[in-house]
């Protein structure tokens, strides 16, 4: 069955270029030119993917964002939008957006992100290819739940530490670079910076490790990356 | 902001200057009183004149820095007055810069994203379709129009604000110069239009400005004329002045003052508009063209149904 994606654009042209390119890709392509319709049409029948535009009539996409996303709705967004300040692309992925295309976009560029977005969804919501638990020594780790069981304590992680931690179990044994998780998990390139991850792994390291200065389980490998041996 | 600290800053200091005002007036008002009750406990034996005498030098003195103290006060309170209305003054314009640029991004790039975005269609070969391929380019051309027709009224206001207008003047018929660039302007035929002309409204104008004028107008109201527009077209004598008023169907201004219209950047307060194309330069270009040309306009919601319509006042030609 093709992916189903909801473009929301208000300007015709845009609209319709978009819509055929996507349709030539093999998706099943639905337009939507207000706001208010869109909303309801994401909330009733929720697509693959979301294409926004920012400047609609009725409610604008930011709305419609940090709406779905308070409902809990995790459908993915790929923000559009004329406003290409910085201001706006820190806005549109605070709210929760998937990624931030800038107009004009390059049309090469449209299809790589979309299709970069529905890999990284459908890898986020299939089973983890480890198994629901992972075993680090006498720690537990549920993929599920997102809690961390050790002898001492219950942890739950956050979407993006659990995500973290199974993408590095997954391919357990292999030197991970920074950019690859970046891109895994986050999947834009250059926000947030790599050093975010450091921060994230010094986070898993606490909850994981017997003792987090001299790491058992999640190694730094120096100039490259990091390294998960159970 | 930066306006809004300096703002702070400027009071911090006035409201410092008026508090040392206030502190040496009072200062120098009790020096009177001082000088009799130090006199006193020196143990001088004055007499009931001499105190007297030095109770009125005290008095004087005190109204004297009381005068001078409240005149310096006001002054600075004056001062405070013009500070904080150019502050306004300077928020407002930040803040209409800030819509012009919003405006100006949005109505630049939607045609230059979409024209790409065709162009590169075609470039990759991913339309096999020959109809198809037409149409790409047909909207291509629309889109280059589009940014074509918002570059050139940006480039008119700014030649509005920074040049006086050059005029070149000759004498014409309103009403058959209307009916013409009506025609041409709407041949497209995705709108509804309706002439109403009086025969003979001679004027002395600038063609090209008229034009402007005229095709702004229009423009406009195609835009909030409804679905599908419609809209009417009035030249008349008016009471010893040749009138021409553009009318749509639409919803009209919810909007207390339909004056505002007429100045920059300034658009239609309600969703409809705000999510319309346009950065609020026409109606702008409109007045002050109209201006230039020794008239005056005027804005208002029809006053039978519904509909927006705006009247351009030209003086009549000198009869020969």
């Amino acid at each position: 069955m093709p992916e189903r994606l909801l473009v929301v654009e208000d300007e015709k042209h845009l609209a319709e270029v978009i819509v055929d390119n996507l349709e030539i890709e093999g998706y099943e392509v639905h337009l939507e030119s207000n706001g208010d319709l869109a909303l309801t049409s994401i909330r009733e029948n929720p697509p693959d993917l979301v294409l926004l535009d920012v400047m609609l009539p009725g409610l604008d996409g930011f709305s419609i964002c940090s709406k779905l996303r308070e409902e809990n709705n995790r459908v993915p967004i790929l923000f559009l939008t004329a406003k290409g300040g910085d201001d706006d692309r820190v806005r549109g992925l605070s709210l929760g957006g998937d990624d931030y295309l800038p107009k004009p976009f390059d049309l090469r560029e449209l299809i790589l992100r979309v299709k970069a977005i529905l890999r990284r969804h459908k890898w986020t919501e299939s089973p983890p290819t480890t198994g629901q638990r992972l075993q680090l020594g006498e720690t537990t780790v549920d993929f599920a739940t997102y809690i961390v069981k050790t002898h001492e304590r219950e942890i739950e992680l956050s979407t993006k530490e659990i995500l973290i931690l199974r993408f590095l179990a997954e391919r357990k044994g292999e030197v991970i670079t920074r950019d690859e998780i970046l891109d895994k998990v986050w999947g834009y390139t250059a926000f947030p910076t790599t050093r975010t991850i450091d921060n994230f792994i010094v986070r898993l390291r606490r909850v994981l490790e017997p003792d987090p200065q001299n790491p058992r389980y999640i190694h730094t490998i120096r100039g490259s990356g990091y390294r998960l041996t159970p | 902001m930066r306006s809004r600290s300096m703002l702070i800053l400027y009071s911090s200091v006035v409201l410092v200057l008026i508090a040392l005002l206030s502190w040496w007036v009072y200062f120098f008002t009790q020096q009177g009183k001082l000088l009799v009750v130090r006199a006193t406990q020196a143990g001088a034996e004055l007499t009931p004149e001499q105190a007297e005498a030095v109770r009125d030098a005290a008095a004087r003195s005190m109204r004297m820095f009381l005068f001078e103290g409240g005149f310096l006060i006001a002054l600075l309170l004056v001062g405070v007055y013009m500070i904080i209305r150019s502050m306004r003054r300077e928020v407002l314009l930040h803040r209409q810069q800030r819509n012009l640029l919003s405006a100006v991004t949005h109505e630049l790039k939607s045609p230059v994203a979409s024209a790409k975005l065709y162009v590169q269609s075609l470039l990759l070969g991913r339309v096999k379709d020959e109809e198809k391929r037409k149409r790409y380019l047909e909207h291509t051309e629309e889109d280059l129009d589009r940014l074509d027709q918002m570059v050139e009224r940006l480039l008119e206001s700014a030649r509005i604000t920074t040049d006086r207008v050059q005029l070149s003047l000759e004498p014409l018929d309103l009403s058959d110069f209307a009916r013409k660039t009506v025609a041409d302007l709407t041949k497209r035929g995705d709108v509804e239009v309706e002439i109403l002309t009086e025969e003979n409204v001679p004027i002395v104008s600038d063609p090209s400005a008229l034009e402007t004028i005229l095709s702004n107008l229009i423009a406009n109201a195609i835009k909030y004329g409804g679905q599908p527009p419609r809209i009417q077209v009035q030249v008349s004598n008016n009471a010893g002045r040749a009138q021409l008023r553009v009318r749509d169907f639409g919803p009209g201004l919810q909007e207390t003052r339909p004056e505002r219209v007429f100045e920059p950047f300034v658009r239609g307060e309600n969703e409809l508009v705000k999510n319309r194309p346009g950065v609020g330069l026409g109606l702008y270009l409109v007045a002050e063209l109209t201006r230039a040309l020794g008239g005056s306009v005027r804005a208002q919601n029809a006053e039978h149904g519904t509909g927006f319509a705006v009247q351009v006042f030209l003086p009549l030609a000198p009869k020969a």
